[in-house]
């Protein structure tokens, strides 16, 4: 349904690029263009666009302006605008977005919320006190 | 003080001959430059290093006593150390001391190239050109570099900006870039770049700090200069000013 091509051509001038077999462990803070291909562990935050691969494997919450998630994903993700979600992706994990498109094949594990006005984020100490309700 | 402006212009050039050129095969190439440059009344100390002197100890000597001018005689790593002892060594950025390089053999001399010295005939005329040229450096420990470090081996620990740890389970060339290298407005904000690349693709990461940590392999800086890891590299903020040629290739 997608062209991958195309897909990847948006993140041409990415700032950060995660090869295949590279491993990234700790919060990744960036305000361009992200492209994931290989492994990540703790957070993903950027002000541009992430781009995950299709073997990629992300244990990490992510908040991007938009997203295209291709591998596998544990964590919730946060993103502002739209969010392609391919055929081969697989999500366990909350997602917030403003619009959605998703390919027959992938899995989503988790709550969705979309619409233009997302609620603004919980505090940890919000929904710490909520959980325990 | 006006005295100084009296001064013959040769008085304000020092030229350090790496012990690698004391070798008689480079007898009559050394002779013919230092011809060349008498011609252009560009003339000024020797200093042959050896035994008796080092590079540090030559630098040192020559900012103290006031040399304006250093001109590195040799190949990549006589440039670095020159660079790296005229950084360490100047007090401020009115005393100013001013990188020249004269290119000796044919291999080794990637800085000269990348700043249009391809030849001892064009780094004569270049010196008498005297095109300044400040670049901004990058720091590893208490050293610095131009262009990039290197270090090639596998299970490289990379950690940048304290946030986060890139590993590799493959040999990886891990480069690191200073670039854009010419000083600007914004040098107080860039960052280095770093690409990882091995065959199964490549990686790339932008820093304001990074450790690098591998026991088995040092950094090369420059393609000239090893350095013992753990090596935190960073944009520093000291710059160099070099006489350049007009063809130079750095940006």
């Amino acid at each position: 349904m997608f062209n991958k091509q195309e897909e990847k051509e948006n993140f041409k001038d990415a700032e950060t690029i995660i090869g295949p077999s590279v491993m990234v462990k700790g919060n990744f803070n960036s305000t361009g263009n992200i492209v994931i291909e290989g492994v990540l562990k703790g957070g993903v935050k950027t002000a541009g666009n992430v781009y995950i691969g299709d073997k990629a494997n992300i244990t990490a919450d992510i908040e991007a302006k938009s997203a295209r998630i291709g591998g596998e994903v544990r964590g919730n993700m946060r993103i502002e605008g739209s969010l392609q979600i391919v055929s081969s992706a697989k999500i366990f994990g909350d997602i917030e977005c403003e619009s959605l498109s998703m390919e027959t094949g992938a899995t989503i594990n988790g709550k969705i919320t979309m619409g233009k006005n997302l609620p603004t984020e919980k505090k940890t100490e919000e929904k710490y006190t909520e959980e325990k309700e | 003080m006006r005295l100084s402006f009296l001064q013959p212009l040769h008085f304000m050039y020092a030229y350090i001959y790496d012990s690698f050129t004391n070798d008689r095969r480079y007898g009559k190439l050394l002779y013919k430059t230092e011809k060349r440059l008498t011609d252009l009344n560009l003339n000024g100390k020797i200093i042959r290093l050896g035994v008796s002197k080092n590079i540090k100890v030559a630098v040192e000597d020559e900012i103290r006593q006031g040399t304006r001018t250093i001109v590195a005689v040799g190949n990549d790593s006589t440039v670095s150390q020159v660079i790296n002892y005229i950084v360490s060594n100047q007090s401020d950025e009115k005393h100013q001391v001013t990188l020249g390089i004269i290119p000796i053999a044919e291999k080794e001399n990637k800085i000269a190239a990348a700043f249009g010295i391809n030849s001892i005939a064009d780094a004569c005329e270049i010196l008498l050109a005297r095109r300044l040229e400040s670049f901004r450096l990058a720091q590893i420990n208490q050293g610095y570099f131009l262009f990039k470090a290197e270090i090639s081996a596998p299970d490289t620990i990379l950690e940048i900006d304290k946030n986060y740890l890139i590993q590799n389970s493959k040999p990886t060339m891990v480069e690191i870039t200073n670039s854009p290298i010419i000083a600007g407005e914004d040098d107080l904000n860039r960052k280095l770049k770093l690409r990882a690349a091995n065959k199964d693709g490549e990686s790339m990461f932008s820093f304001k700090e990074l450790l690098v940590v591998n026991n088995n392999a040092s950094v090369v800086v420059d393609g000239s200069l090893q350095v013992k890891n753990p090596a935190r590299i960073r944009a520093s903020a000291e710059q160099i000013r070099i006489i350049v040629g007009k063809q130079r290739n750095v940006h």
